[in-house]
C-alpha cells in the first residue's frame, strides 16, 4: 500500500514544537535536588515522542539526536543517574538543538545543525562519565573494541572546490581494516536540485589499528574550512556481525510447547505456524497432545498441545526465531538446524491435526503474493508524487483554533443564510409597501456581515502567551550569565492578537526585555546595597485597551538617567542645551529610541551599543503600534507598546483632498476643527503654525504635499489634528467624510511603495482611496522644519 | 476488514497509523491515551486489535493493557505495543502484562500492515 508519509509531517513538527514546549517549560520547573516524577516523566514523553515520529517519518538525524537524549532521560527517570544544574542548561540547548532541526526538517532537510553535533557529544559525554547500565548509542554493528565516528558535514560548495566528498571517504576507508558509512541528509525536490552542491552528510564508523585522531584529520586537511567534522572516539567493545557465522541451512526442527496461559496473551499457534510458512515449506507438523487433560479438566481457555515441526527452506536461525520473538518466555522453544548428514530422512510423520493446520497455511499462502503485488506496485508511485508533496509541504503553515471560535462562526453563517433567504424572498416579490421590510433586512445583512468579520478576525487571533513563551527561558539564561537573580512575572497571557502581529512584535519584545534585564536591573550586591530586594523583577503585561493591545515591560531596576541621556544627545548633536531644559522626560527618554544612541558605560555583548532600539521603535511603528516610556531613576522602567488588534483591517476617517479621498487612521487622530486664519503664524521658510490653545502644531497642506497645488479657499478648509511620533501635526483638508472600517489592500505588492501613503482600499462605490501613512507624510512635508519648529511650542 | 483501536499520545504517529490501516480498509478507532483507549474499548464492540503505544499521559500502555485483559471482552483480544528498540524492559512488562506482540518504532506502513497481518 503507498502511503505517503509527507502528509504526517506538518503534524509531526507542530506537535514536536509543542512537545519541545513542554519540554522546556518542565526542565525550567525541574528542581535537581529533588526530581519530581510527572515533571520527568513529562520532560522523557516529550523527547521520546519525537524520537517515534522522527524514526518513523524518516528524519533520522533529528531520530539520532533524541535517541541519546533520551537514553540520558531515562537513567535520570528510573532513579540510576541523578542531575545537576548544569545538566538542566545542557538538556536545555538540546531543546534548541531540536527546534533548529525541526526548523530544518521544516524545509525538508535532514540534518545535524553544528550545535546538535556538540550537544549530542555533550551529552554522551554525560552518559559516559558514571557508565550507565544501558549503551550510549546506537550500535553500529560490526565492531569490536574502540573504534572511530565521524560526522562529516561538507558544505553544499564543496565539489566546486574540487573536492569529492566520496574519494574522501574512499580514502578515510582505505585506512581502516573495517569501516561502516551511513548517508545522511535529504536531496531537495528535483525542481529546487542544483547538481553541483552536495546535498548529504556521512556518519562513518570506523575501526583499524592504523587510526589516530591525526590520520583521520590529515584525510580531511583540503576541505576543513568547506565541512564540519566531528571525529570521536567510541571505547565500547561491541560484536562484529561479521564474526558471527551465519547459519543458512535448508532445513530445521523446531519444537514448540507453549505454557497454558499462553492464548491470555492473544498469541495463536496457528498464526505461527501461518508465518512459518513464508519461510519455507512445512513437511512435517507432529502434534504432542501428551499433556491434554481428561475432558472434565480441561480449560477452554488454556493451551495444552505441543508441535514438532520441520520446516524446509533457506532460511537463518535468527529469521525463524523471529517468528517466535512475540512467545519467547511463553513457552520451549528449539530451533535446531538438521544439517545434510545427521538428517535422517523426513520421516513421514502422521499428520495429526491435518483439518486445522492445513486451511490456515493455504490461507496464508494464497493471500500473501497479492499483497506483495500491491507493494511493488506502490513504491514507484510513492516516487512520483514526492516532489509535488514537497512544495505544498513547506508552504502551508497551519494555524490551531479553538473549536469555540468555529461554533461562532457556523452560527453566524446560519444566520446570514437565514437573512439571505428573507432577502431572497422579499426580492421576487416586491412591492413598495415592503420597503421598511427590506430596509430592516438590509441593516441585518450588515449586522451579520460585520459579526461574520469579527469572527473570522477571531480565528486569527492567538493568546499573547505565544509571544511570552519563550521569555522564562530567556530571561534565565541571560540572568544566569550575568550572574543577576532575575524573578519573572507575566500577566495577562490570554491577550488575543492577530498571528501576524504577533509573529512581527516578537523580535522588538526580545530587544526590550533583554534590555531590562541587561542594563535596567542591577547586580545583587547593588540591589542590596540601595535597599532593593536582591532579585530583581521584569514583569511583562498585555491587556485590551479600546480597539488596541498593549503590551508593558516593566523592571524594578536603576531607572532611565536623565541627565545622562540629555548630555549623550547635546554631544550627539541631537538637542540643545535649551532644549533639555524645556524639554519633558519623556521627550528626553525618546531620545534613547534614536540610531546610534546609547548611554551604557559598558558595553555587553548582550545589548550591544544601544543599535536596535531605534530599530524596535520602526518595527513597532510599521505595525500602526505607538511605544513610550516612562521612568524613575533608582526605581526603574515601564515600557508600554500599544499595537492594533489586527493588520488586516482599520478604522478609518475619510477625507477629501481637491478630488482626492483620502483615509486617516483613527487611531491617529486627535481632533478636527475648522481653520481659522487669525490662529495662524505664517513663518519665514514657508511652514505656518496654527495656535491650538497653549499649543504650536505646525500645518502640512495635504494637497500641497502630495505635489498638487495648494489648498486655494484656506477659510473653507478642515484642519485634521494628528500625532506623530509625540509631535502634533494639523493636516490641511477640504472636507471630512464618513468613518468606516477599510479592509488595507498592500500598495507596495500591487504597485509600488509610495512615501506618505500606507496603503490603499476599495470604498463602497468601488472607487480607491489610498491609505494616509502620518509620518511619512510628515516627511514629505518637511521633517527637519517641524522638529525644529518643535521648540517653538515652549519658547512662543 | 477488522477493527481496530489505535492508541497514542501523539497526533501525527496516531494519524499515520489509522490512515495507513483505513487505507488497507480496517475501521479504525482512536484514542490519545490509555483513559480514552479504555473508554472506547468499553463502548465499542466487536474489536478485533488494539495497537497502543507504551509512553502516554493519563493512562500508560502498560495500565492500558492491564486493564484490558480484565475485560472479558478482551481476554483474548491481539494487543500490540508500540515501542522503540531501547526499551526492551517495556517489552517484557507489556508482555507480563499480557500484551500479544509489539513493532519496534520507527516503522513504515508496510511494516505496521505486514505486523497486523500476524495477527488478524
Amino acid at each position: 500500500m503507498a502511503v505517503d508519509l509527507k502528509q504526517f509531517h506538518q503534524v509531526f513538527i507542530e506537535e514536536s514544537v509543542e512537545g519541545l514546549d513542554a519540554m522546556e517549560a518542565a526542565l525550567m520547573d525541574l528542581d535537581v535536588e529533588s526530581i519530581d516524577d510527572e515533571v520527568i516523566n513529562t520532560i522523557f514523553r516529550s523527547a521520546h515522542s519525537i524520537k517515534g515520529g522522527a524514526g518513523t517519518f524518516g528524519f533520522s538525524a533529528l531520530a539520532g539526536f533524541t535517541h541519546v537524549l533520551e537514553t540520558l532521560l531515562d537513567e535520570v527517570r528510573d532513579g540510576r543517574r541523578g542531575l545537576q544544574a548544569e545538566h538542566v542548561n545542557l538538556l536545555l540547548r538540546s531543546v534548541d538543538c531540536m527546534r533548529e532541526m525541526l526548523v530544518l526538517i521544516d524545509d525538508d532537510r535532514n540534518e545535524y545543525t553544528r550545535d546538535a553535533i556538540e550537544v549530542q557529544t555533550a551529552l554522551e559525554h554525560v552518559l559516559g562519565e558514571t557508565e550507565p547500565k544501558n549503551a550510549l548509542c546506537e550500535r553500529p554493528e560490526g565492531f569490536a573494541g574502540p573504534y572511530w565516528q565521524i560526522i562529516f558535514k561538507p558544505n553544499t560548495g564543496i565539489i566546486r572546490t574540487g573536492n569529492d566528498p566520496l574519494r574522501l571517504i574512499r580514502d578515510l576507508c582505505a585506512l581502516a581494516e573495517y569501516s561502516k558509512v551511513t548517508l545522511l541528509g535529504d536531496c531537495p525536490a528535483i525542481s529546487a536540485l542544483n547538481t553541483d552542491d552536495c546535498y548529504f552528510h556521512w556518519l562513518i564508523d570506523l575501526d583499524g589499528d592504523a587510526l589516530d585522531k591525526t590520520v583521520i584529520e590529515e584525510v580531511f586537511d583540503w576541505v576543513e574550512d568547506d565541512c564540519e567534522l566531528i571525529i570521536r572516539n567510541r571505547s565500547h567493545a561491541l560484536v562484529r556481525d561479521d564474526g558471527i557465522q551465519t547459519q543458512l541451512n535448508d532445513r530445521w526442527a523446531i519444537h514448540f510447547a507453549p505454557y497454558p496461559h499462553l492464548f491470555q496473551t492473544g498469541n495463536d499457534p496457528l498464526r505461527i505456524f501461518a508465518e512459518l510458512c513464508h519461510l519455507g515449506d512445512i513437511i512435517s507438523c507432529k502434534l504432542g497432545a501428551e499433556k491434554l487433560p481428561s475432558l472434565k479438566l480441561l480449560d477452554s481457555e488454556k493451551s495444552y498441545l505441543a508441535w514438532d515441526i520441520q520446516l524446509v527452506g533457506p532460511t537463518e536461525k535468527s529469521v525463524i526465531e523471529g517468528v517466535f520473538e512475540w512467545v519467547i518466555g511463553e513457552g520451549d522453544i528449539h530451533i535446531t538446524a538438521i544439517t545434510a548428514a545427521a538428517s535422517s530422512r523426513p520421516e513421514l510423520a502422521v499428520d495429526v491435526m491435518p483439518g486445522i493446520l492445513a486451511p490456515a497455511i493455504s490461507t496464508a499462502s494464497t493471500q500473501t503474493p497479492p499483497a506483495k503485488v500491491a507493494l511493488a506496485d506502490g513504491k514507484p508511485e510513492i516516487k512520483t508524487a514526492k516532489p509535488v508533496q514537497k512544495k505544498a509541504a513547506s508552504e502551508a503553515s497551519s494555524i490551531r483554533v479553538g473549536i469555540d471560535k468555529i461554533d461562532s462562526l457556523i452560527n453566524m453563517v446560519g444566520e446570514l443564510v437565514i437573512t439571505q433567504s428573507m432577502l431572497g424572498q422579499l426580492g421576487s416579490d416586491f412591492d413598495i409597501a415592503s420597503l421598511p421590510k427590506l430596509i430592516e433586512g438590509l441593516s441585518q445583512l450588515e449586522q451579520n456581515t460585520r459579526e461574520l468579520q469579527e469572527s473570522v478576525m477571531r480565528i486569527r487571533m492567538l493568546p499573547i502567551s505565544f509571544a511570552f513563551s519563550r521569555f522564562p527561558r530567556m530571561v534565565r539564561d541571560l540572568g544566569q550569565s550575568l550572574g543577576k537573580k532575575i524573578h519573572l512575572v507575566m500577566q495577562g497571557e490570554n491577550t488575543e492578537l492577530d498571528k501576524t502581529v504577533m509573529e512581527k512584535i516578537g523580535d522588538p519584545l526580545v530587544h526590550l526585555v533583554r534590555n531590562s534585564v541587561d542594563h535596567g536591573i542591577e547586580t545583587a550586591i547593588d540591589r542590596l546595597a540601595k535597599g532593593k530586594p536582591e532579585a530583581g523583577t521584569v514583569t511583562l503585561n498585555a491587556y485590551h485597551q479600546g480597539g488596541n493591545v498593549v503590551i508593558e515591560i516593566i523592571d524594578d531596576g536603576r531607572g532611565l538617567d536623565r541627565d545622562q541621556i540629555a548630555a549623550k544627545g547635546i554631544e550627539r548633536g541631537l538637542v540643545n542645551e535649551t532644549d533639555v531644559a524645556s524639554h519633558s522626560d519623556e521627550q528626553i527618554f525618546d531620545l534613547i529610541f534614536q540610531p546610534g544612541f546609547s548611554t551604557a558605560p559598558q558595553v555587553s555583548d548582550l545589548s550591544g551599543r544601544g543599535v536596535g532600539m531605534d530599530v524596535v521603535k520602526r518595527n513597532i511603528q510599521a505595525l500602526n503600534g505607538v511605544v513610550e516610556i516612562q521612568s524613575k531613576k533608582g526605581s526603574g522602567t515601564k515600557i508600554r507598546i500599544s499595537l492594533p488588534l489586527t493588520l488586516a483591517i482599520l478604522d478609518g476617517q475619510l477625507v477629501r483632498v481637491g478630488s482626492a479621498t483620502y483615509i486617516f487612521p483613527l487611531v491617529s487622530i486627535v481632533e478636527s476643527m475648522q481653520y481659522r486664519e487669525e490662529l495662524v503664524n505664517h513663518i519665514a521658510g514657508g511652514c505656518s503654525v496654527f495656535k491650538l490653545r497653549d499649543d504650536y502644531v505646525p500645518i502640512v497642506d495635504l494637497s500641497e504635499a502630495f505635489g498638487n497645488d495648494p489648498i486655494s479657499d484656506y477659510r473653507s478648509a478642515l484642519m485634521v489634528v494628528v500625532e506623530c511620533d509625540g509631535f502634533k501635526v494639523g493636516m490641511l483638508v477640504d472636507e471630512l467624510m464618513a468613518q468606516q472600517q477599510v479592509v488595507i489592500k498592500s500598495l507596495e505588492q500591487n504597485y509600488k511603495r509610495i512615501e506618505g501613503i500606507s496603503g490603499a482600499t476599495i470604498l463602497g462605490d468601488g472607487t480607491v482611496a489610498l491609505i494616509i501613512d502620518v509620518p511619512g507624510v510628515v516627511r514629505l512635508a518637511g521633517a527637519e522644519k517641524l522638529i525644529q519648529q518643535n521648540s517653538l511650542r515652549k519658547t512662543a | 476488514m477488522a477493527r481496530i483501536i489505535a492508541v497514542d499520545d501523539s497526533a501525527s504517529m496516531r494519524q499515520m497509523v489509522s490512515f495507513t490501516l483505513k487505507g488497507a480498509g480496517h475501521d479504525v478507532l482512536e484514542a490519545s491515551d490509555g483513559l480514552e483507549a479504555l473508554k472506547l474499548a468499553n463502548q465499542a464492540s466487536g474489536v478485533d486489535l488494539v495497537i497502543s503505544d507504551i509512553n502516554m499521559p493519563n493512562m500508560d500502555g502498560i495500565s492500558l493493557i492491564k486493564e484490558l485483559r480484565a475485560l472479558a471482552n478482551y481476554k483474548f483480544t491481539p494487543i500490540l505495543m508500540l515501542t522503540t528498540e531501547s526499551n526492551s524492559d517495556k517489552k517484557m512488562e507489556g508482555k507480563a502484562a499480557g500484551a500479544t506482540g509489539w513493532i519496534v518504532k520507527p516503522f513504515n506502513p508496510d511494516q505496521l500492515l505486514a505486523t497486523i497481518g500476524k495477527v488478524l
